[in-house]
């Protein structure tokens, strides 16, 4: 007899993963299903029992609790259950409960295996990938808008033209007729290579301002080689790295110049004026209009462009570590040219010192809302007037950066209290105790510390940080910090425009930052001091992880994975409410989001849960579920 | 238990010939006593040309079974009505709510076929359909017409169930549309279809089932608490 059950057949179509069968396996499906009917609180399946099939839910809504009652997750109209204990013929881990009059189609423990040892495409779904499918999302979400991927293109595909070069040996004013008669504003310097007989190796860079500042302002001959007046041995990016890439490294670094090269040899060039010509807004100019302001009027304006620019990166194909990347490199700026303001108006430093970005500042992961936290570091123990003066200058930069858009970090971790102006013997002090000493020397956020990054005085800071990485931390010390990681709880899901949480309760608001960024630095922090690793980026440390062995590479992908797709979506979310004028926060509206991305958040919160799970039972954290 | 299985049914089952109908005589219908939750039922939908058994026809029959509590989708059937049984007027007007063509019924089967594999579905199970009338009286029409017997039919009849859900006072007057099979279903949160066919409308019918029974609690309760 040939029967079509389309209504079956069509609903089992319109849902992931049977969407992925074969339009004769879907119809002989059909087939071999029976469907039940639950009232609500009818106790479907009992943890610590097998499931007698796969139940995919047809209409209602069912609980999915693990023994200690905490909602592991809600299913709705499509969703597929009890496959765990079905697939592995295992006794199921959660209860499942209808909280709504429920309609179910099961499938035989038989017929599911069989679906999945016979279509990949349809198994692929239950391989508790959540990680694969956060993956993709990322990709999707980086998907840019038409014509907006140019940040994308490599810089052997950006240098139009060889480089104009010059040997080392021609004079200063013959390099100047050649930049002036080629139209460059820099030109390389090479010399032969030794070995090889028409290669050349790269020397040196030279700069119209070079020309200006060494040879019209101080008066160098003209006839003098121009290597005299190069940057020796300068800077230099390989082809295949993206204008993000060069964008980053000018701003890092304040260089408006890039010598291009393939396997040693110089190929071309970019500058800034490159770059700019690729997209409007570019962190280039802000950063440059940041270094050279004045005023903190000046840098107020010029800090006021980051929100537009955020918004073009967000739509074009740029990372949200790497736009992270950028909006640092910019607080950055700001920092040090508040510094440099700081120190003309009160005059020089009593002796060196280093400011210190801690933080998501120092994690090179700052966004459009984060708070400021940082602290300073002094060569020397400072008198009356030297500890006036530092005072100074960090209520002055504090400040400053508050009214360019830092606000003041609530737990007051900045170089404005001077519990947080030490000399890197106290600060060694400071870290040996929190360390060692975990519970007597508690100190809320201590954790912020340990992403210490130098602004400025850099060699002041370094064995600072060596000797903090050298130290193996204590297991009371990562046990705390493994709690604190723990006690972050992301929701379960989204129920009918509702974030769920793990006790079944529904709010209205997402916060992207409590939910699942900061669980995840947190866990990579931890990571990283457990085994002395120096990397401060949230990336970097799961990576760096990873290669010692400390957490799978599989856990690390997924966290990255998780921490870029929720990154990205904040990113995205305060970009357009600073584009509509309203203050920056973390929280979303998840009815505002579509599917495809509240399945996404969904998966990265159980990447989290996941791996909070494991770092509770390694640290052996009880009261934790 | 008078007219359960009386008329004479098993009497003159006996002279019947070898067929559906004399098979589906033949096997036991369960017991007025069986608990639901014990009980082989047999979802059942017909379009037909209109609402009169004696003057009108079957355009094609879907069903599915229940076991118990459990809908068994391997079951399904749904067969066509060969036109040939309509005369000149074919399907007429009912094709605008059927969706059933004269091309389509073209390759149907002899209504002697299609209620004959009916029967063979039916066996040994009790009929459950909305408003079941319209199934019993089309059902043992087309028996009388064609053998000369008028089968008894167990039968659940979930519009009546539904009757005691939205009004089970004694003088409560459920409003006509409360009790029609889509607006039943919705009050279940059951899945809403599109167009459908006989089929689809059996299984709505069994779906609904299923939920009165948990609703009203009858899993315990005897068949003869339930049927009509």
């Amino acid at each position: 007899m040939n029967v079509e059950l389309t209504a079956i057949r069509d609903f089992l179509a319109a849902h992931h993963p049977f969407d992925r069968l074969p339009g004769p396996v879907l119809e002989d499906l059909v087939t071999r299903m029976t469907s039940r009917y639950y009232r609500r609180d009818t106790v479907i399946l009992t943890a610590g029992r097998r499931a007698e099939a796969a139940y995919v839910l047809r209409s209602g809504v069912v609980d999915i609790t693990d023994t200690n009652g905490a909602l592991a997750d809600r299913c709705v109209e499509g969703d597929v259950f009890g496959v765990s204990s079905v697939r592995d013929d295992s006794p199921s881990r959660f209860t499942m409960v209808a909280l709504e009059d429920s309609l179910a189609l099961l499938m035989s423990p038989e017929d599911f295996r069989r679906l999945l040892a016979e279509h990949r495409d349809f198994s692929r779904f239950f391989d508790v990938q959540s990680a694969e499918r956060v993956r993709a999302a990322v990709e999707a979400l980086r998907t840019p808008e038409a014509g907006h991927d140019v940040l994308r293109t490599e810089l052997g595909d950006l240098v139009a033209r060889p480089p104009v070069a010059v040997d080392e040996a021609v004079s200063i004013r013959d390099a100047a007729r050649l930049m002036t008669g080629q139209g460059v504003s820099a030109l390389l310097v090479t010399r032969a290579d030794q070995g090889g007989a028409d290669r050349l190796v790269l020397s040196g860079i030279v700069t119209d301002r070079d020309m200006r500042r060494l040879v019209v302002g101080e008066g160098r001959p003209a006839d003098a080689a121009v290597a005299t007046i190069m940057t020796a041995d300068p800077f230099t990016i390989g082809t295949e790295a993206t204008a993000v890439d060069a964008m980053l490294a000018m701003m890092q670094r304040g260089f408006h110049h890039l010598p291009v090269v393939s396997g040693g040899q110089p190929v071309g060039m970019v500058t800034s004026g490159d770059l700019m010509r690729l997209q409007q807004a570019n962190p280039v100019a802000i950063v440059g209009t940041i270094a050279s302001s004045g005023s903190l009027e000046e840098l107020i304006a010029a800090r006021g462009r980051l929100p537009a620019l955020v918004h073009d990166l967000v739509r074009q194909d740029v990372s949200a570590p790497e736009i992270g990347r950028i909006v640092t490199a910019v607080g950055d700026a700001v920092t040090r040219t508040l510094l440099r303001i700081a120190e003309q108006d009160l005059g020089p430093a009593p002796f060196a010192y280093a400011w210190v970005a801690l933080g998501s500042q120092g994690r090179l992961e700052l966004g459009l809302s984060s708070d400021q936290d940082n602290a300073l570091v002094l060569a020397e123990e400072p008198d009356e007037a030297a500890a006036a003066w530092f005072a100074g200058l960090a209520e002055r930069v504090t400040q400053g950066m508050a009214a360019c858009g830092y606000p003041l970090c609530p737990g007051d971790i900045m170089a404005s209290n001077p519990a947080w102006r030490l000399t890197r013997d106290q600060w060694q002090h400071v870290f040996w105790g929190w360390i060692n000493e975990p519970d007597s020397t508690a100190v809320l956020n201590a954790d912020t510390f340990f992403d210490m990054r130098p602004l400025t005085g850099p060699e002041l800071v370094e064995p600072l940080l060596g000797a903090v990485h050298r130290s193996s931390a204590s297991p009371r010390f990562l046990a705390r910090l493994a709690r604190e990681a723990v006690s972050w709880q992301p929701p379960i899901g989204f129920f009918r425009g509702f974030v769920l949480d793990r006790a079944g309760q529904g709010t209205k608001g997402l916060d992207l930052k409590a939910g699942g960024i900061a669980p995840i630095v947190q866990i990579a922090r931890i990571h990283a001091l457990a085994a002395g690793l120096p990397e401060v980026s949230t990336g970097a440390r799961l990576g760096a992880a990873a290669a010692t062995g400390t957490i799978s590479q599989q856990r690390a992908d997924d966290l990255r994975g998780a921490y870029d797709m929720i990154s990205h979506l904040r990113l995205r979310h305060q970009s357009d409410q600073a584009e509509h004028g309203q203050p920056t926060d973390n929280v979303i509206d998840p009815s505002a989001l579509p599917t495809i991305d509240r399945n996404s958040l969904r998966d990265a919160f159980k990447i989290i849960r996941d791996a909070q799970q494991e770092l509770a039972y390694t640290y052996r954290l009880h009261a934790v579920s | 238990m008078a007219g359960w299985f009386g008329g004479g049914g098993r009497r003159r089952a006996a002279n019947l010939p070898e067929g559906p109908l004399k098979r589906y005589l033949a096997a036991p219908i369960p017991s007025g006593r069986t608990p639901l939750a014990e009980l082989s039922l047999l979802a059942v939908d017909m379009e037909t040309t209109g609402l009169d058994p004696r003057s009108d026809a079957i355009l094609s029959i879907g069903w599915v079974p229940i076991e118990a509590t459990t809908i068994v989708l391997g079951g399904a059937g749904l067969v066509l009505v060969s036109g040939e049984e309509l005369g000149a007027t074919g399907v007429g007007q009912s094709a605008t709510i059927h969706g059933l063509t004269d091309d389509r019924l073209a390759a149907g089967e002899p209504l002697g076929e299609a209620v004959g594999e009916l029967l063979e579905a039916l066996r040994g199970r009790v009929l459950v359909a909305h408003h079941a009338g319209l199934e019993t009286g089309f059902l043992t029409a087309a028996c009388q017409r064609l053998w000369g017997v008028r089968p008894d039919v167990a039968v659940v009849d979930t519009m009546r169930l539904q009757q005691r859900i939205v009004a089970p006072g004694f003088d409560d007057e459920p409003r006509s549309d409360e009790l029609r099979l889509w607006n039943a279903r919705a009050r279940f949160g059951l899945p809403v279809m599109g167009a459908h066919d006989a089929l689809d409308d059996a299984l709505a019918a069994a779906e609904l089932y299923l939920a009165q029974v948990a609703e009203l609690g009858l899993e315990s309760e005897p068949l003869r608490s339930v049927r009509s």
